[in-house]
């Protein structure tokens, strides 16, 4: 290939340093601190070597350079994960073929490598902005894509580039709406990441780090009227096994069988449920968590395809969620069902710790009746009457943490108040549990969704009354304000400055108004699934005015086509010889008599014009010319010829009719 | 065996195809029917480029990863409109024949007419040089190198013309047939190199002196004219006839008797030397101005002059 084997255009080279560059920033979260080092160093010294000017490097010293670095590979490569390695992989061939750069052939095969490694960075990044530029990068790569196929010295055609854009973005746009999406064919590797948001192990101060953090954890938005505050508990997790101080989930949410429970149950719960309760349908769009369990209301009666149902009416995904995923939900407000006289054993368990607590919820009950709802009264009067506050700075507690916290210290949030509630019920002989989600969120009245952060991570209980499981917050009898607007209300200022920090100037506003953006973006761009996809050909097929449209564009069409059929058929009438038979009439005014050829004619009117027969002549060997020998020149100068003599041949020039 | 003989069968329906329906003309147009466009190799690559990043995108479930192999399609796609607008209506005109001595390469001048033609690569159908025009805006003249020819007449071959431009995922090409002749006239050789004497020697005339024309030769003088130049003047006459000046002509005489050259009936290589010796004896018939004929076994041109009449003789030598 001829083209193959031209120079590289100029500054080739140092733009796909750039790019490479590039990549390794973005692929920092894949990249231990060593190997970013590594490659840091080929680059640089890539970098002086085109500074330096110096011819590439032969395939022979390449792999003497590359060997190395892809033994260091293979030893990292079981703390690195397939996907990881297969990035390094990417980012090593691209490195290691620009150093090789000759002709053009060399690179189209690392023009190959950049798309495939850039886009890999979706993986890692989703948010808008970061797509932004990757797409950006992917912009100049096809750019050095197009500058091995140009010339050398080429501009960029403004006109073309916006025609290839015209063609481009609706062809883009199409087939984002329309190309069928499937579900995931295999399992894939995924990067190791640490998990956010809430873990696995409940222990009162834990959730402090958590309350700190103003990241993202989901965003909802409600198809039917938005339930009142006070219901926005989005329970996400349950802890049942509790060992004197700490809290668990208990080994049924991880054992695999229950993954097969899938959206069969969710719905087939729908249908014995009675229809008069109130239900709230809503879409959630999650964050990467990096763990499986998603967030939902009261009772999912029915959701996404994809997701599965757990014990304790919970959600979750199949897969850990690596990236930001969009789900939307069917709830009854209304208590959870028993699941089974198992769950019921379950949540009764206790500990030997905690005996001053365990006394007192004994007495509880007895001065009760054993009436769970009277208990719990009775528990939230306890919590009211008695000297308790909330903070996110509690003291440090003791081996019987319970026993310390509801007699002692009475200083803490609500995971404090959540696990002593459920001891105090379970010494009582009701079964309870721990639950931990997020309650509350920031409404966003101009775009209609719930932000939802990660201060906002909660836990409360719940306890079984009548074989349904009914929640209680005992956190919000004691900072109702918690519940009803937020915790930054519940906080000293001090506090409120740990959390808020800079959030209020116009640098936050400004965050924010992008943040909103970013919501488009995930809900449109990012959430667009399987179900979307669906639910737009049902409303585009159940749009009324289809006929309409259908009738006027098949009139359109069977006007454009008869107007293209009476276009080609004068086409084919306006052969040369017939458009400068009109021409010659023209400049005669008149027109060669029927059965006569233009140079029968002209011959006559030469006869008859004796001095004008060299001209007439010239006329007609032109003519003869462009008509038989496709002659453009002669074309051009009967052309000329006739306007020149345009007068004379008109005025002094018989012809005979 | 039969795999090549099924090969050439097919290469030769291809090209009858071919002939059929793009005949040679002198000029033509790239158009619809004519241009053909299929991905190149790279297109194939960047076409499972896009499968995979589908199957990536599925599997993390991840829009992005979608979104950006739907780009990549899409770029794919419209770069198909691209190649083809970019050799469209790009029209090929000949006006001349090609035109050569035996071993020397022939060169033929094309006009190029494109509205905006970039990286287009011309080479003849069969031959692997190729040509470069990186840049057709307008008009231009584009001298299509030939290769070392036999003596002889031959009709060009197919051209192939060839774009990636712009991305180099299609490869869009046409065999455009042009009509026109590549002539390559025999190798002119003088008889006798270490000799001055180059004028023709196996003919019936007899040999002119090309010796600097004597003053002395009455039939080179004549009487002064009014006009002629004061340089022709001999003035070493003046004294003997002052009232009758005689100025020296110059150049041939006005009709000389015509000369011939003659090719004898002979084959191989004794035929090209004397065809070789007859080319060289046109050329210099030609640079004299002489009145000149051809004589060949098959063919005789009638005795002229002027450059058109050497281009007849010459063809007339190249055919033998």
């Amino acid at each position: 290939m001829l083209v193959g084997q031209l120079r590289l255009p100029n500054a080739f080279a140092c733009q796909t340093l750039v790019l490479h560059l590039a990549l390794l920033a973005l692929y920092q979260p894949a990249l231990p601190l060593w190997n970013t080092l590594a490659f840091l160093g080929l680059l640089s010294w890539q970098g002086w070597r085109l500074y330096k000017d110096q011819p590439a490097l032969s395939k022979k010293h390449l792999n003497w350079l590359m060997a190395p670095l892809l033994l260091l590979l293979l030893a990292q490569i079981s703390q690195l994960g397939v996907l990881n390695a297969m990035l390094h992989i990417l980012l090593l061939a691209a490195v290691g073929r620009g150093f090789t750069l000759q002709q053009r052939a060399d690179a189209i095969q690392l023009i190959w490598v950049q798309y495939f490694a850039l886009v890999c960075c979706f993986i890692f990044y989703q948010q808008m902005a970061m797509a932004l530029a990757i797409f950006g990068l992917l912009l100049l790569n096809g750019y050095l894509q197009h500058r091995l196929f140009a010339p050398a010295n080429a501009k960029i055609a403004p006109k073309r580039t916006l025609l290839l854009g015209m063609i481009t973005l609706p062809i883009w746009l199409g087939l984002f709406l329309v190309f069928p999406r499937l579900p995931p064919l295999w399992q894939i590797p995924n990067q190791n990441m640490a998990s956010t948001g809430l873990s696995d192990t409940l222990d009162p101060g834990s959730i402090e780090q958590l309350v700190q953090s103003d990241a993202l954890a989901f965003r909802v938005s409600f198809t039917t009227e938005k339930p009142p505050r006070e219901e926005w508990y989005w329970r996400a997790k349950v802890y049942e096994d509790f060992d004197g101080r700490r809290w668990q989930r208990n080994a049924r949410f991880t054992s695999r069988q229950l993954d097969t429970l899938s959206r069969n149950a969710l719905q087939t719960m729908s249908q014995s449920l009675p229809a008069s309760r109130e239900h709230v349908q809503y879409q959630i769009l999650a964050e990467p968590s990096y763990q499986r369990d998603l967030f939902s209301l009261g009772l999912p009666l029915s959701g996404s395809t994809s997701l599965s149902m757990q014990p304790a009416s919970l959600l979750a995904n199949p897969l850990p969620l690596t990236q930001r995923i969009s789900y939307s939900v069917i709830s009854a407000l209304s208590p959870l069902p028993l699941e089974s006289a198992t769950e019921r054993q379950l949540n009764l368990q206790q500990q030997n710790a905690n005996p001053r607590t365990r006394q007192w919820g004994a007495e509880l009950a007895q001065a009760h009746q054993y009436d769970a709802a009277k208990i719990v009264t009775a528990l939230t009067a306890y919590f009211q009457q008695q000297a308790f506050f909330y903070s996110l700075t509690p003291p440090r507690l003791g081996r019987d943490a319970i026993d310390q916290f509801l007699f002692e210290s009475r200083v803490g949030f609500c995971s404090h108040y959540a696990s002593a509630t459920a001891v105090v019920l379970r010494a009582a002989g009701i079964p309870a549990r721990v639950v931990g989600g997020y309650q509350g969120g920031e409404w966003q009245q101009n775009q209609q969704y719930l932000l939802v952060r990660q201060r906002e991570a909660h836990a409360w209980v719940e306890y079984l009354l009548h074989d349904e499981w009914h929640r209680f917050d005992p956190t919000a009898a004691i900072a109702p304000e918690r519940i009803l607007s937020g915790l930054e209300q519940t906080l000293s200022i001090e506090e409120q400055a740990l959390l808020s920090g800079w959030q209020n100037n116009w640098l936050g506003q400004l965050a924010l108004q992008w943040s909103h953006l970013d919501y488009l973006w995930s809900v449109w761009v990012l959430g667009f699934n399987q179900q979307d996809q669906q639910q737009f050909w049902q409303r585009l097929l159940n749009w009324p005015y289809w006929h309409w449209v259908i009738t006027s564009i098949s009139v359109a069409s069977l006007i454009l086509a008869g107007m293209y059929w009476r276009w080609r058929r004068s086409l084919r009438s306006k052969t040369k010889a017939n458009v400068l038979r009109g021409k010659l009439s023209r400049a005669f005014n008149h027109q060669p008599p029927l059965g006569m050829t233009v140079a029968m004619w002209l011959h006559q009117i030469a006869q008859h014009n004796t001095e004008y027969a060299p001209l007439l002549l010239e006329i007609n060997d032109l003519y003869e010319r462009s008509v038989f020998a496709s002659d453009a020149l002669a074309e051009q100068q009967l052309l000329q010829k006739l306007q020149q003599h345009r007068r004379l041949l008109r005025k002094h020039i018989y012809v005979s009719k | 065996m039969s795999y090549a003989k099924l090969k050439q069968r097919a290469q030769q329906r291809f090209i009858d195809w071919l002939d059929k329906r793009q005949p040679a003309t002198p000029s033509l147009a790239l158009t619809q029917g004519v241009i053909y466009i299929l991905p190149s190799r790279f297109g194939w690559w960047f076409s499972f480029l896009i499968i995979l990043l589908y199957l990536l995108g599925t599997n993390y479930q991840n829009n992005l990863i979608l979104l950006a192999s739907f780009v990549l399609m899409s770029v794919l796609l419209s770069t198909m409109v691209l190649a083809f607008l970019n050799v469209h209506r790009l029209r090929l005109t000949v006006t001349d024949d090609a035109v050569t001595y035996a071993p020397l390469p022939a060169a033929l001048t094309l006009k190029i007419t494109a509205n905006l033609c970039q990286m287009l690569q011309i080479r003849l159908k069969g031959q692997r040089h190729v040509q470069l025009l990186e840049y057709v805006a307008g008009t231009d003249a584009f001298t299509l190198m030939i290769p070392a020819l036999d003596r002889g007449c031959y009709s060009l071959p197919r051209l192939v013309l060839k774009s990636d431009y712009p991305l180099g995922l299609f490869t869009t090409w046409s065999y455009p047939a042009l009509q026109t002749q590549i002539w390559v006239y025999p190798e002119p050789v003088a008889k006798y190199t270490d000799t001055e004497q180059t004028l023709p020697q196996a003919t019936n005339t007899p040999p002119t002196t090309q010796n600097e024309l004597q003053p002395t030769d009455p039939t080179l003088l004549r009487a002064y004219q009014q006009g002629d130049s004061p340089k022709h003047i001999l003035w070493k006459r003046l004294p003997a006839a002052p009232q009758q000046p005689v100025v020296r002509q110059r150049g041939a005489p006005l009709q000389s008797l015509p000369e011939w050259v003659h090719v004898p009936l002979l084959q191989g290589p004794a035929l090209e030397h004397a065809l070789s010796h007859a080319c060289q004896q046109l050329l210099d018939l030609e640079a004299q101005g002489r009145h000149y004929g051809l004589q060949t076994a098959t063919a005789q041109i009638a005795p002229a002059s002027g450059q058109l009449h050497l281009t007849r003789c010459l063809q007339e030598l190249a055919l033998c």
